[in-house]
């Protein structure tokens, strides 16, 4: 390294910014000459004239500017004068009754009738899923949450054809089959009357009975997809009905795990008119197994979503009292990381590894006052970000959960647990609308410097109850 | 974990949610640094406290695309930055900077600005060291205004080269180089100080 180089690193000497390598050259030609050395003396004093500046203060008037401006930002445009002038307004009118019109004829045109077919409104909130209420069997409870068991089944909509094509096909094979079963008969009953045509079923019973079948079955559709729904709903909004050890705290508040568990059951029995139509338009041997085949169908799924309810209730159990216990000393402690520890979570893929950005560590402390509420939160906190998850109880009280996620989700997944109970209800109450105001205003940040390649968060939340958590402080 | 650097995770995260309770505090809390790095960038206090409130609602308006890769001053700075650039752009370089505008706040706005005098010494030290800052902010706004953006960078707002670099889009070599032209320009203009 010349002596020029050795000058032209004197400032990134000064201020740390110099590799290992480079560094020790530079301290080597400060050692051996003297005139570096003074000179890298001069450019400390001048940096250090700099830096005893005095700062000024900003102006008293800056804040109330900027929040006048960012209120007069948020505000809805006003209406433009001009397009109140000239010939606009009556086009305007006119554009406007055209569209009314169109809007009306679409709004009260008739639907297409759809046979044995009933809408089932999307369950998204607490009023749908009261909507769906039915009474059920006690005890049928459907609650737990997802341990990921579930990830690997398709989706409700998937997983079960929609209702009304279901209720059609099974309407239409089993008034075929009974079609062909009296035509069997009718041929068999015209072979002993030699001669006489064989008398054609009349086509009305046979219409009446496939309708009726069609709506049976299209019924017994529906309640499994309801079933379904619920589950689904259920995964995606928390955690189940609470255990009484665990009342919330403050006004009690139905739990959406409540309703599910009212509304969720299995399969009914075989309505009475189906045996009724089996008996009287079709043989009376081939209702039995295809009563016995719906039923089965029916009990068999309702039977897996009990099942896999009541062990998710199970775990969840278990997991709410290991973090409630009694914490042991800490010699006897697991370390965190290492088993054994629940792992819980939809099945979002393996964590994704750092790339060139390197891995951040993120470590958050986050007080509760209800642990219920805290855990359905985290899990759908973490559902929402699509993450794999492990979740330790540390006991008294306290647990940890650790992920590894891009920074966006994990910025997304902090930003969803540290808003208060309240904003959450009122977002919900207003359909999200907290971010309207802000989605209308145009994002106008330069965009980042280059070089931002993803960068892996490793994501440690430590969640205790909100007393301890300030004595922790 | 650093208490300053969680709080403002929070607020922003509120602020990105439409809470512009949560960004004021964020205001509250960065506005004498951000007013301080402009007017040192821009002549006129008028103009610096102008240039902070379109920076201000800039962040504001932008703040969702905030994806956390910087501290959040660091991203406010930068955006500050690019308004003074695009100030200078219409109006033109500014390289006088009167160094009376920094000591203007504790006259007009009441309990703002900053004290330069120290009781302990008399009169005369308080004039002489007065003068010496008024020397130095005049040679800082004598400096080209590339030289004065890294010194105001790192000398003042305590930026690492790898920030100062991402917020000028350069290479990090880029502002190595230029740093150290910029304090022996500063030096040089500051001889008499810098013994």
């Amino acid at each position: 390294m010349t002596r020029d180089d050795v000058r032209a690193q004197l400032s990134a000497y000064l201020d740390g910014e110099l590799g290992e390598a480079e560094r020790r050259a530079v301290e080597a030609a400060l050692a051996a000459q003297p005139a570096l050395r003074a000179e890298l003396a001069r450019l400390r004093r001048t940096a250090d004239l700099v830096r005893a500046l005095p700062r000024a203060a900003a102006p008293a008037t800056l804040a109330p500017r900027v929040h006048a401006a960012i209120q007069e930002a948020l505000e809805p445009a006003a209406p433009r004068r001009w397009l109140l002038t000239g010939w606009r307004p009556a086009a305007l009118a006119a554009a406007a009754c055209l569209i009314l019109g169109i809007v009306t004829f679409l709004a009260t045109r008739p639907p297409a009738p759809r046979e044995g077919a009933r809408l089932l409104e999307p369950v998204q909130d607490q009023e749908a899923l009261d909507r769906l209420h039915a009474p059920a069997k006690p005890g049928s409870a459907v609650g737990g949450y997802d341990d990921g068991r579930l990830a690997g089944r398709q989706a409700p909509a998937d997983a079960l054809a929609p209702a009304e094509d279901l209720a059609r096909r099974k309407a239409d094979k089993f008034a075929a089959n009974a079609i062909e079963s009296e035509r069997a008969r009718a041929r068999a009953d015209g072979a002993g009357r030699a001669g006489a045509p064989a008398a054609a079923p009349t086509p009305e019973p046979r219409e009446e009975a496939r309708h009726v079948a069609a709506d049976e079955l299209a019924e017994r559709a529906l309640e499994l997809k309801k079933a379904k729904a619920l589950a689904d709903a259920e995964r995606q909004n928390g955690w189940g009905d609470r255990p009484k050890q665990f009342a919330e705290p403050g006004a009690p508040r139905p739990a959406v795990g409540a309703v599910i568990a009212k509304g969720a059951g299995a399969a009914p029995a075989p309505a009475p008119s189906i045996e009724k139509a089996a008996e009287t338009a079709f043989a009376p041997e081939a209702a039995p197994a295809i009563l016995a085949r719906g039923a089965a169908d029916g009990k068999h799924e309702a039977e897996e979503i009990l099942a896999e309810a009541k062990l998710r209730r199970t775990e969840r159990d278990e997991l709410l009292a290991s973090i409630e216990r009694k914490a042991p000393l800490a010699s006897a402690a697991k370390p965190l990381g290492q088993a054994p520890h629940r792992t819980m979570g939809a099945a979002g893929g393996a964590p994704p590894a750092a790339v060139a950005g390197g891995e951040r560590r993120l470590e958050l402390r986050l007080p509760y006052d209800d642990l219920f509420r805290c855990l359905a939160d985290v899990q759908a906190a973490l559902a929402a970000a699509d993450a794999s998850y492990a979740l330790q109880p540390v006991g008294d009280g306290q647990f940890v959960v650790e992920t590894t996620l891009p920074e966006p989700q994990a910025r997304a997944v902090v930003a969803r647990l540290t808003r208060p109970a309240r904003d959450r209800d009122l977002a919900k109450e207003q359909g999200g609308g907290t971010g309207a105001a802000r989605k209308a205003v145009k994002a106008e940040a330069p965009a980042e410097a280059a070089g931002g390649e993803a960068v892996a968060v490793r994501l440690v939340l430590r969640f205790a109850r909100a007393a301890e958590a300030t004595r922790q402080k | 974990m650093p208490e300053v650097e969680e709080a403002d995770e929070l607020l922003v995260a509120r602020a990105q949610r439409g809470d512009v309770a949560a960004f004021g505090s964020l205001v509250e809390r960065y506005q004498d640094t951000l007013f301080n790095g402009i007017h040192r960038m821009v002549a006129q206090r008028e103009d610096a406290e102008d240039l902070a409130q379109e920076a201000f609602v800039k962040a504001f308006r932008g703040i969702g695309g905030f994806e956390g890769r910087s501290s959040f001053y660091t991203w406010l700075y930068s955006i500050a930055y690019h308004v003074v650039i695009s100030h200078r752009r219409k109006t033109g370089s500014a390289r006088c900077l009167n160094p009376l505008s920094f000591h203007q706040g504790a006259d007009e706005d009441g309990g703002h600005g900053f004290e330069v005098q120290d009781g302990s010494d008399g009169p005369e030290a308080n004039a002489q060291r007065r003068e010496t800052l008024e020397r130095i902010e005049r040679a800082i706004a004598e400096l080209e205004d590339d030289y004065r953006a890294v010194i105001v960078m790192r000398d003042i707002e305590g930026f690492d080269y790898e920030t100062i670099a991402e917020v000028l889009g350069c290479p990090q070599g880029t502002v190595k180089s230029r740093l150290h032209r910029a304090r022996l320009a500063l030096r040089e203009l500051l001889k008499d100080l810098v013994v």
